[in-house]
Parts: structure tokens; C-alpha cells; sequence
């Protein structure tokens, strides 16, 4: 019995160590594609983000030779918080503009957002990891009401 | 009985606590970000990514400000540079559909008083993020890039 739990108790820490790793929210999208793309762009417009650029990473491997499904990487960003790390923390500036990947696996669509754990662990300003804290919260509410069915 | 019953509660908190700072502590200690400076002014750092994106198989797709389709003020002290390598790009994919944050690969170059430095993501920080069939990518692409800002900055 002591085994038992014992068992337990490490299964559950394995499992905690796993979900530390998984850096980046991913959610499938219960819309097309194209309903996805318009749908993560409307979010993030709601959240006050601009899309500034759509890479059609798919469409550019294609004309390379390289077909694969639909991958597009969505690029925004908000000009105030841009200027603030422009200003403050140039060097962090590499973790912009801020980006979702949309795309097509065995039928599914999935939206990720980036990793901004990784960007978090660039500095320990306080400032600055509350603004993308902000990010984080606002980029993985907008995809999760993006994956919602369109009515 | 007793004792075996505390000695194996010791190791498996031990191991599990181990097991839940491995994740962070490896990250931790990548390097997440890459600084080179260059001892040439932008436009000039500028052309030479570009001429040596070719020697390490990368083909320039854009140069923009930090803050295009933005609007507002464009800091023209902040330059970024945007290319790909497709092959390793369409490997990677197939390999790890969630490696979109690193595409395409690109560098961010800062003039600051008067020096120009070349900045960018560690590739090998992907790992953390992927399955471990990309490690290798990610290792191909950190010495193309290391090699390309090398030539830039030679």
C-alpha cells in the first residue's frame, strides 16, 4: 500500500516535470482554417494588438519545393510596449514582435502561442516580466476564445 | 520496517524534487540570447548578413524596423533582418509542428551609442520547447547563424 502511493506521489512529480517543459500553450481550433486565422486576428485586435504581418511559412516552402499543410506564423504587437523595451531593454527586443503559429496537422488546426517563458527568463526586472505576463495572459486568452466555435 | 518505509519516502522526494528542477534548471543555464558586436556602422553590418547569409544557405526574405505596420515612431536604431533556410526549415517542421516561434530565423541589429550589435535567439533554445528529434536541427542551425554573424562581423 505504502508502494502504492509512494508510486503515486512520483508519477505525479513526473507528470508536474512534464508540464514545466511544455513552454508553449497549444489548443485545436474547433474552426477551419481560414475561420482560425481571421478568428486569432479579431482576439488579438480585441486585446488592443496590431497584426502587423502574416508569414505564410507554407506558401513559401512551396515555391522552395517543400509542401506541407497549412503553417502561418502571425506576427503583432502593441506600439507602446514596443517602445517602452526599444527604450528600457533594447537587447530583449529580439523577443519581438510577439507571434502565434496557426497550422494544420492530420486535419486538425492548432494555434500556439510563443513561448514567453523564455522571454521571461531573459531578465529579472520586475517591469519588465509584468509586461509580458500581460502578454502571456492576453495571447493565451485570445487564441483559447479563437479555437471557440464561430456562431 | 520503519526505517525502510523513511528511506524510500527520502529517495523518491529526493528524485522527484530533482525531476521538477531539471526542466528549469536546464533552461536556465541555455543561453538564450546571442550578442555579437560589429565593428561596422548599421548599413554597412547591414550588406555583409546579406552577403553572408548565401555562404551559409540562407535566403534573405525582408529587413524592417522593429516596429513595422505599427506605426508611430520607427527607431532607425533598431534594424531587423529576416531569413530562412527552407530545407532546414521544412525539416524542422515535419519534425516539430510547434517550432513556429523560431520561424523564420532572424537578427536584430541595435545601434547604440555609436556601436552596432548584432542580437538574436539561440536556436538551441528550441529545445526546450520541442521533442528531442530537432536537436540536431537546432545545433545545425545555431553554428550556420554563429558562422553567418562570424563572416558579418569579420
Amino acid at each position: 500500500m505504502k508502494w502504492c502511493s509512494m508510486s503515486a506521489l512520483y508519477i505525479l512529480m513526473v507528470t508536474l516535470f512534464l508540464s514545466a517543459c511544455n513552454l508553449t500553450q497549444v489548443v485545436v481550433s474547433k474552426n477551419d482554417f481560414p475561420d482560425t486565422m481571421m478568428r486569432v486576428q479579431q482576439e488579438l485586435n480585441k486585446k488592443g494588438y496590431q497584426v502587423t504581418r502574416i508569414q505564410a511559412l507554407d506558401q513559401g516552402l512551396a515555391k522552395a519545393g517543400y509542401d506541407i499543410e497549412n503553417y502561418r506564423i502571425i506576427f503583432f504587437g502593441n506600439s507602446l510596449d514596443f517602445d517602452i523595451v526599444q527604450q528600457r531593454y533594447p537587447e530583449l527586443t529580439v523577443f519581438l514582435p510577439l507571434s502565434v503559429t496557426v497550422y494544420e496537422n492530420d486535419g486538425r488546426v492548432y494555434i500556439q502561442s510563443m513561448p514567453f517563458s523564455m522571454a521571461q527568463k531573459a531578465t529579472q526586472d520586475h517591469e519588465y516580466l509584468a509586461m509580458v505576463a500581460r502578454w502571456k495572459n492576453d495571447v493565451d486568452q485570445a487564441i483559447q476564445l479563437a479555437a471557440v466555435p464561430s456562431p | 520496517m520503519n526505517h525502510r518505509w523513511i528511506y524510500s519516502s527520502a529517495i523518491f522526494v529526493f528524485a522527484g524534487f530533482t525531476l521538477l528542477g531539471a526542466g528549469p534548471m536546464a533552461m536556465a543555464k541555455t543561453p538564450l540570447l546571442i550578442s555579437v558586436e560589429s565593428p561596422y556602422g548599421m548599413q554597412k553590418t547591414i550588406v555583409n548578413i546579406k552577403q553572408s547569409l548565401v555562404n551559409n544557405n540562407f535566403r534573405f526574405l525582408r529587413e524592417q524596423s522593429l516596429k513595422d505596420g505599427l506605426g508611430g515612431s520607427e527607431d532607425p536604431n533598431f534594424r531587423v533582418l529576416y531569413f530562412c533556410n527552407f530545407a532546414v526549415a521544412h525539416e524542422a517542421i515535419q519534425r516539430e509542428k510547434r517550432i513556429g516561434f523560431m520561424l523564420p530565423c532572424k537578427v536584430t541589429l541595435i545601434k547604440k551609442d555609436g556601436k552596432v550589435t548584432i542580437h538574436y535567439l539561440d536556436p538551441s533554445a528550441a529545445k526546450n520547447v520541442s521533442n528531442r528529434h530537432l536537436n540536431s536541427l537546432c545545433d545545425r542551425i545555431t553554428v550556420s547563424l554563429k558562422n553567418l554573424v562570424e563572416e558579418a562581423t569579420l
